[in-house]
């Protein structure tokens, strides 16, 4: 066990014992990670953070059901926040007529996330500009890729986790966690050609093609 | 067609994901959700704090309980052990006698109960010696007997701590030791 992992198993023995100041540092240990993980998963801020409010709900309230021999806090907290994005996905599926539908659909600024005014802010630089259509791109093809590819994809390249931690978030062997993520970074890299512009053409693309998906995907959020 | 990763391919599908995940690293969580985190903070500490207030009386109480029975039984046990360690010399005395009339027609527990006379087994029990007097119209009498035809027997009998009684022998007292007459 890792002295980082020994510190977040004391900060839950502290939870247990109702120590509110181990509940924010245990927050603001893992709330980033979290909040991350659902933009990534769910392309929604406010899914995403229904996901990391519900996952630290959880383990205020039930902090015995964390067990330190069977894997670290991280990956107990992704873990729940898993289980609740896939939930979320449910009902999304349920709600949404269809992502693909709503990509065509032209971008609206008053209704995207807080996403919108970052870039807008970044628009007068050409390099910024291109730079961040092109993570938009990346953004977009990752939350194409099916959900088992995605958190892959999520976890192992976006939050750098170890394979042996997204093994354990995950329910899989190691072995399981590489080639998912082999196939997942195929899957990508044949999204992203499909998504990039051609060479010849000056025409950038619509900037905010994802975000209509994004806001159709938060209309089934954790209720 | 499953789609085929190469070195290259996969370099830079990497690169771009780093860029992607530098974005994202720039996401910060809204006040909206600190305020409901340190809502929910709150409110868990109250209920764990409330929750503890309730526990810990009840503890108490639970404490308090055990420690009463506990007690009581402590002291029932006290009062019976008292009251039977004045009538344990009574039935031991008794029971010596309780089989007599089986044995003779008068019989009586000796007065002298003499270190020789009377065993104790503390772990076991006691043995008695009592003299027994037998009178019969027909019993052939020797010289030295009294002439109504009695005769005097010493009987040891063991009363184990079972509530057993047990005849262990049964002596001519002219054979044994005199036995000063009443």
């Amino acid at each position: 066990m890792t002295a980082l992992t020994a510190e977040d198993a004391d900060l839950v023995s502290r939870l247990r014992r109702g120590d509110a100041a181990a509940a924010r540092e245990l927050y603001q240990r893992h709330g980033g990670a979290l909040l991350r993980f659902g933009l990534a998963m769910s392309n929604c801020r406010q899914t995403a953070e229904d996901i990391v409010h519900d996952t630290f709900v959880e383990i205020l309230k039930h902090p015995v059901r964390f067990d330190p021999t069977r894997g670290s806090v991280i990956a107990y907290l992704f873990g729940i926040a898993r289980h609740r994005m896939s939930r979320v996905a449910r009902a999304t599926l349920r709600g949404a007529e269809s992502r693909d539908d709503a990509a065509e659909e032209a971008f609206d600024p008053a209704t995207s996330g807080p996403d919108s005014t970052r870039f807008e802010s970044v628009q007068d630089a050409g390099d910024e500009i291109d730079r961040a259509r092109d993570v938009e791109r990346v953004r977009s093809a990752v939350f194409d890729l099916p959900r088992v590819h995605r958190e892959v994809i999520v976890l192992c390249d976006l939050e750098e986790l170890s394979y042996a931690t997204a093994s354990e978030i995950l329910g899989c062997p190691i072995g399981t966690v590489r080639s998912r993520l082999s196939r997942a970074r195929a899957l990508l890299a044949s999204r992203l050609e499909s998504l990039d512009p051609p060479e010849d053409d000056e025409t950038p693309t619509e900037l905010g093609v994802d975000e209509a998906a994004l806001s159709l995907s938060c209309r089934g959020s954790l209720t | 067609m499953s789609p085929v990763l190469n070195d290259q391919l996969d370099r830079e599908v990497i690169r771009r994901l780093d860029d992607y995940a530098e974005s994202l690293r720039a996401e910060a969580p809204s006040a909206d959700l600190q305020a409901r985190i340190d809502a929910s903070i709150a409110e868990w500490a109250t209920e764990h704090r409330k929750r503890g207030l309730l526990r810990r009386p009840l503890a108490w109480v639970v404490a308090a309980a055990c420690l009463a029975v506990i007690a009581g039984g402590i002291a029932l046990l006290a009062i019976d052990e008292s009251g039977e360690s004045p009538g344990a010399p009574d039935a031991l005395a008794r029971a010596p006698g309780s089989p007599l009339p089986e044995l003779s027609a008068r019989t009586a527990v000796s007065p002298l109960a003499t270190g020789s006379q009377v065993s104790l087994f503390p772990a076991e029990g006691a043995v008695f010696r009592v003299k027994a007097n037998l009178a019969s119209a027909v019993m052939p009498t020797s010289a030295n007997q009294p002439a109504n035809g009695e005769r005097q027997y010493w009987v040891d009998v063991r009363i184990a701590n079972d509530g057993t009684m047990r005849i262990m022998q049964v002596l001519p007292a002219e054979r044994g030791r005199v036995v000063p007459r009443e």
